[in-house]
């Protein structure tokens, strides 16, 4: 091994307790950064899923008119020969593993006395279930039957909030195809709890047939969502939609394919800022590693004026002593990020392993798009270790030139006093 | 012919308004194996004719001479490969490395000196070179069989021989011995003084001691005599008398 090396090193371990010390404000730095990061991870993929499952699915393919007309919620853009179209995407997309029919419509919803407006969803029961989530949400009752005529499932706060209960008729209001209002009676056949799913596009839910019976016959399909090869990784999941969307588009080119990156634009916009939040944590955690390594390798100059006289003496010149003491900053702050690394990795594997209940951290705080009932994961992000490592590295080699800057310019003279 | 020489050599420190002439206008030449202690009071110059010997310092005014070449005018850089390649020091407290061993600390002015000649013309030498070197010196000054052990498992003789032996092995024109014996008991101190001019016989190699100790002015074959920066006396010493042919033939075939 290089002397240079071999003398940082020994010192480094002749000094334990300096060295621990500066060490363990290290691990804690790059040690919560790692966590923080790995739960943030976690925290955007519960929204991102939670838009997967329950609003945007994994890629929405709608006519352009649609589209451009989507916040009047239209039933007169419907989509051309849509098992066609179902049948394509997944020719063209090979990572999309489900897709299913929606046809979105407002309704007024009542109790004949109390009512409420709400977004509702003509749905395929069987095919919707394995594009979304909100049948295995049904908390009392079951989800929609293929069968059944009049049914429907409705969330349970909207029968809370309309004394309504399974088994109890609703009535619908709404406008038809042939735009007309018409206005029937259905059975409640399900109760979605609400909770798992506040960021739900419609809250209620008619099969086909009977959305066809109750809107006309020529109900269009407004939009075919697609249930994609499930990603480890939130990145993985937001890169395959983009490229299947991609690939839907090139397959039905009269038609729009939105990626769920598209719909969560905004959020991952934040995501963004959040990320740049936990490096600037992690930056003023090491600023304070740095000022520990700067005093630890002043300590270490101060203890060694005669060996840096007797080095300089033998012809060491500057530029060694320099490195000499950097690399013992160096060396301390490797041991530190090492250990940073190992604690990081502790939290991840918590986190991955048995996470966090959202409730019992923020109560019945309403989230947003994270669900009150869902468990925080951490997500294991390799690049987030490289960047905890490589940054403790730098601030402590920028840390340690301080001193051993001023180890190099200490005159030989007066390192050695000569009697 | 002298190896050394100072010619008219002042140092003058500047403490605010006030001017402190260290060395006043030195002349002095030194042989080639020569066993030369300096001595004085305190405040008498011999810190700063040490330095300047050393080439820590250089003279404000006046020239120094070295084997022929002219130091005068060179800088930092300049002074400290003259000090890696030719001279050596051993001090009053050893100085040693605390986390090398016997051998590495013996083998550092040998690493010093391979890290400065990497890749240059004549090149380095080996580790292997470096490790035979340090060995056969740690063998010369008594302490084979404790190459492998640390400067704190060792007596403060045996940590003064190892100085000894990190200063010999580059073998280099010049040792300068600042107090060497003063943290020793006189017993010991009389061993490294003996193992220092048996060295000094047979190698040849120049030890230039700054010393208030008898049993170093004993032993010198010269006597300096510092007082206000000026050289008040050059006598030969005690040790003159001892002193044989040998140290200066083997001056002449040591000498660069």
């Amino acid at each position: 091994m290089d002397t240079l090396w071999k003398i940082a090193l020994r010192n480094v371990q002749r000094h334990k307790k300096r060295t621990i010390i500066t060490g363990i404000v290290m691990m804690v730095g790059i040690g919560l950064y790692i966590g923080y990061d790995s739960i943030l991870a976690g925290m955007d993929r519960i929204s991102i899923d939670t838009m997967i499952q329950y609003s945007a699915s994994s890629l929405k393919v709608r006519t352009p008119e649609y589209v451009a007309d989507a916040m009047g919620i239209p039933l007169d853009h419907g989509i051309p020969d849509p098992e066609a179209a179902m049948a394509a995407m997944r020719r063209a997309a090979p990572e999309l593993v489900a897709t299913a029919p929606r046809t979105l419509f407002l309704v007024q919803a009542s109790n004949y006395s109390d009512s409420e407006p709400a977004m509702a969803a003509a749905v395929d029961p069987v095919r919707d279930a394995e594009v979304f989530a909100v049948a295995g949400n049904v908390h009392d009752g079951a989800w929609l039957s293929a069968e059944g005529d009049h049914e429907t499932v409705i969330p349970m706060s909207m029968a809370r909030d309309l004394g309504l209960k399974l088994g109890d008729y609703i009535l619908l209001s709404a406008r038809t195809v042939y735009d007309n209002d018409n206005a029937d009676e259905f059975r409640i056949v399900g109760l979605i709890d609400d909770t798992a799913s506040l960021a739900a596009t419609a809250s209620i839910y008619l099969s086909y047939p009977t959305a066809r019976a109750f809107l006309g016959e020529s109900l269009p399909v407004t939009e075919i969502d697609a249930a994609a090869r499930r990603n480890p990784s939130l990145d993985g999941e937001l890169a395959s939609s983009i490229r299947s969307a991609a690939l839907v588009k090139a397959a039905l080119p009269a038609l729009e394919a939105q990626s769920v990156g598209e719909f969560a634009k905004d959020y991952l916009a934040l995501r963004s800022s959040k990320s740049k939040g936990s490096i600037l944590l992690v930056a003023m955690i090491l600023l304070i590693a740095a000022v520990g390594i700067v005093n630890t390798i002043l300590m270490s100059v101060y203890a060694r004026v005669r060996e840096i006289g007797v080095l300089r003496a033998y012809g060491m010149t500057p530029k060694d002593v320099k490195k000499l003491f950097v690399r013992e900053g160096l060396i301390t702050g490797a041991v530190g990020s090492f250990a940073g690394l190992l604690l990081g990795g502790g939290i991840v594997w918590f986190f991955m392993d048995t996470g966090l209940s959202v409730s019992k951290i923020f109560g019945n705080v309403d989230l947003g798009a994270i669900p009150v009932n869902a468990v925080m994961r951490g997500e294991l992000r390799p690049q987030a270790f490289v960047i905890g490592f490589v940054f403790g590295l730098f601030v402590s080699w920028f840390a340690a030139r301080i001193p051993a800057k001023r180890a190099a310019r200490m005159e030989p003279t007066d390192a050695l006093r000569f009697v | 012919m002298a190896v050394l020489e100072l010619r008219k050599v002042a140092r003058v420190y500047r403490k605010g308004e006030t001017e402190v002439r260290a060395l006043d206008g030195i002349d002095l030449a030194v042989e080639a194996g020569e066993f030369l202690a300096v001595v004085g009071p305190s405040g008498s110059g011999k810190t700063t004719m040490l330095n300047i010997l050393g080439c820590l310092d250089s003279p404000t005014s006046g020239t120094i001479t070295y084997d022929g070449t002219d130091l005068h005018g060179l800088d930092e850089t300049g002074l400290s490969a003259y000090r890696r390649d030719r001279i050596s020091f051993v001090f009053q407290s050893y100085n040693l490395v605390p986390v090398l061993t016997v051998r590495e600390n013996v083998e550092l002015p040998l690493v010093i000196e391979a890290r400065a000649k990497r890749g240059k013309k004549g090149g380095a030498r080996s580790d292997a070179e470096i490790k035979a070197l340090a060995l056969e010196m740690i063998e010369a000054v008594g302490l084979s069989g404790k190459a492998d052990r640390f400067p704190r498992e060792l007596s403060g003789g045996q940590e003064q021989r190892v100085a000894i032996a990190r200063a010999l092995v580059k073998k280099p024109l010049f040792v300068l011995a600042d107090e060497p014996t003063a943290n020793l008991d006189s017993h010991t101190a009389g061993e490294i003084l003996d193992l220092m001019r048996d060295i000094n016989a047979t190698m040849g190699t120049t030890f230039i001691f700054s010393t208030h100790d008898r049993l170093v002015m004993e032993r010198a074959r010269r006597i300096i005599t510092l007082h206000d920066g000026k050289v008040s006396s050059d006598k030969p010493g005690d040790g003159a008398a001892v002193a044989s042919g040998k140290a200066a033939e083997a001056a002449s075939r040591g000498s660069r």
